[in-house]
């Protein structure tokens, strides 16, 4: 039989064998002959390959994030934990069994799913997760219609995450309801694959800090199943005009110097409080985005030629206030 | 609990062999369970039910992958173990989407296997064929493995038995007949030789 060489065309995982199994591009004899070589031959992604330190990219993006000080420094601890325990399993050293799921409190726009989604790349870089991918579902995906469907329904989600990252989004959802929903199968149906599954995928649930300690102390299996959990602060008005800078950057704009006031008020103005954004970085792209636009307005008024720098720059009545 | 995982082809007898062999160990009402354990259905089955629900002359009766659970008596003790019922294998890619979808969930279970039982029809020609070879050549190395021959109540089943042994050599092959019951004993015992005690 000849052997095939991994490559783009061959699965790099047995997740991956059986994702295009069922999916018809593999026929049943060939995915077994995959799976067997995988695990002859570990790949990049097997359970045996070599420990190494996270690879810059993932780590680096993560320190490019604004802010998040305590965030990063939790990251960083569970990160040497899964890598020192993957070294020490290397060498048959007894390995601490330690629940890494995790409970992100903070409110939207405080940068939950961006650091999940960089959590399963460091686990995947650190060989923790074969895949690393993130699978964000909220409480729709999850409750199914009538009896059994929940079940199905959460299974399916969970499968799809296997290998990878499964993010729950204001996980209390599941809790409302009461008694008779279907919300709390697709709880009990988390706690019992977290058991079967253990080691297979990371479960986050996120949401608002104060729901979820309700949540929490609610449902004591799911309690007892996460002992990490990750808060997330509002961004200070500082911290959300670097924010808007890099978004700025990253779309090819920037700010005239009376605009860049402009927008240090508004944040401070929006920052206070009172509003329902406040303190979170959906607020900033929600005013850059209308900057954007309000710009694009004033320039095709525009009579003579565009420069680029016209193009490019944003002047402080693009950023003002809609009253 | 461990797992023996049942794989095999298409109608080699995989389920009748999972439900008789599970009525023989003295159990009576079976309880399937899902591998993720949420669906199990309410009440157990009782065997003849099990057997209409389970077993069919057609091809992939069962889509689901299921378990029971069994505990083998014998000497040193008791030992108890998952019975895990598999989608008949086919070796090319299925047309049907859920077939394909439930040779996954097999080949899933049998990669977490504690013990394989290899289901063989002995009366049909050929009946270790590629695919077979293939999943032995996989699952055999690291983990104990019994290729049970199915179908020794029918005529021409010593043959076959023969032919079975030479192609799969070096694999334990365990004569039964799932139907009648014939061999169990000597499936008990193999499987009970790799199995700790409770």
């Amino acid at each position: 039989m000849a052997d095939v060489q991994p490559g783009p065309s061959t699965p790099g995982t047995s997740a991956e064998v059986l994702r295009w199994l069922s999916d018809g591009h593999l026929s049943t004899l060939e995915a077994v002959r995959q799976l067997h070589r995988l695990e002859r031959r570990p790949g990049p992604a097997g359970p045996a390959r070599a420990p190494e330190a996270p690879t810059p990219g993932a780590l680096a993006q993560l320190d490019a994030l604004v802010g998040l000080r305590e965030v990063k420094r939790q990251v960083r601890e569970i990160c040497a934990f899964v890598d020192i325990q993957q070294r020490r399993a290397a060498l048959q050293l007894a390995v601490e069994p330690h629940t890494l799921h995790m409970v992100f409190r903070g409110a939207p726009g405080t940068g939950k799913t961006t650091v999940a989604r960089l959590l399963g790349q460091l686990f995947r870089e650190l060989g923790a997760l074969p895949k690393g991918h993130l699978v964000e579902v909220e409480r729709a995906d999850l409750v199914g219609e009538y009896i059994g469907h929940t079940a199905q329904k959460t299974r399916e989600v969970v499968r799809r995450a296997l290998g990878g990252v499964l993010f729950i989004d204001e996980a209390y959802a599941l809790a409302r309801g009461g008694g008779k929903d279907f919300g709390k199968e697709a709880i009990d149906t988390l706690v019992k694959v977290m058991e079967d599954k253990k080691s297979e995928f990371l479960l986050i649930l996120a949401g608002y800090p104060r729901e979820m300690a309700g949540f929490m102390d609610a449902n004591p299996g799911l309690r007892s199943r996460f002992a990490i959990h990750v808060d997330f602060p509002e961004y200070r008005p500082d911290e959300l005009a670097a924010i808007a800078r890099l978004m700025l950057a990253e779309h090819q704009y920037r700010l005239a110097s009376e605009a860049e006031e402009q927008l240090a008020k508004a944040l401070d103005r929006r920052a206070s409080g009172w509003h329902e954004n406040a303190g979170n970085a959906r607020m900033v792209r929600n005013l850059i985005e209308r900057a954007i636009r309000r710009q694009a307005v004033r320039l095709v008024q525009h009579p003579g030629q565009l420069s680029r720098d016209d193009l490019m720059t944003l002047v402080a009545a693009d950023l003002d206030e809609v009253r | 609990m461990r797992a023996a995982v049942v794989v095999g082809g298409v109608n080699v007898g995989k389920s009748l062999l999972v439900v008789n062999f599970a009525a023989y160990c003295g159990e009576r009402g079976l309880r399937f369970q899902s591998p993720s354990g949420a669906a199990e259905p309410l009440r157990p089955w009782s065997l003849g039910e099990a057997r209409r629900q389970l077993v069919s002359p057609g091809p992939h009766a069962v889509l689901a992958v299921q378990g029971v659970a069994v505990t083998l008596t014998g000497r040193g003790g008791s030992r108890s173990v998952r019975l895990w019922d598999t989608p008949g294998l086919v070796a090319g890619v299925a047309r049907d989407p859920s077939v394909r979808r439930a040779m996954a969930d097999g080949l899933a279970k049998l990669a977490e296997a504690d013990l394989v039982l290899h289901v063989v029809d002995v009366i049909r020609p050929n009946c270790w064929g590629e695919a077979d070879q293939a999943i032995a050549q996989w699952r055999a190395t690291h983990t104990p493995y019994a290729v049970v021959a199915n179908q020794m109540d029918r005529p021409g089943a010593r043959e076959g038995l023969k032919h079975l042994r030479r192609q799969a050599a070096g694999l334990p092959v365990v004569p039964v007949s799932a139907l009648t019951q014939q061999g169990f004993a000597g499936l008990r015992r193999a499987m009970a030789a790799s199995l700790p005690v409770d």
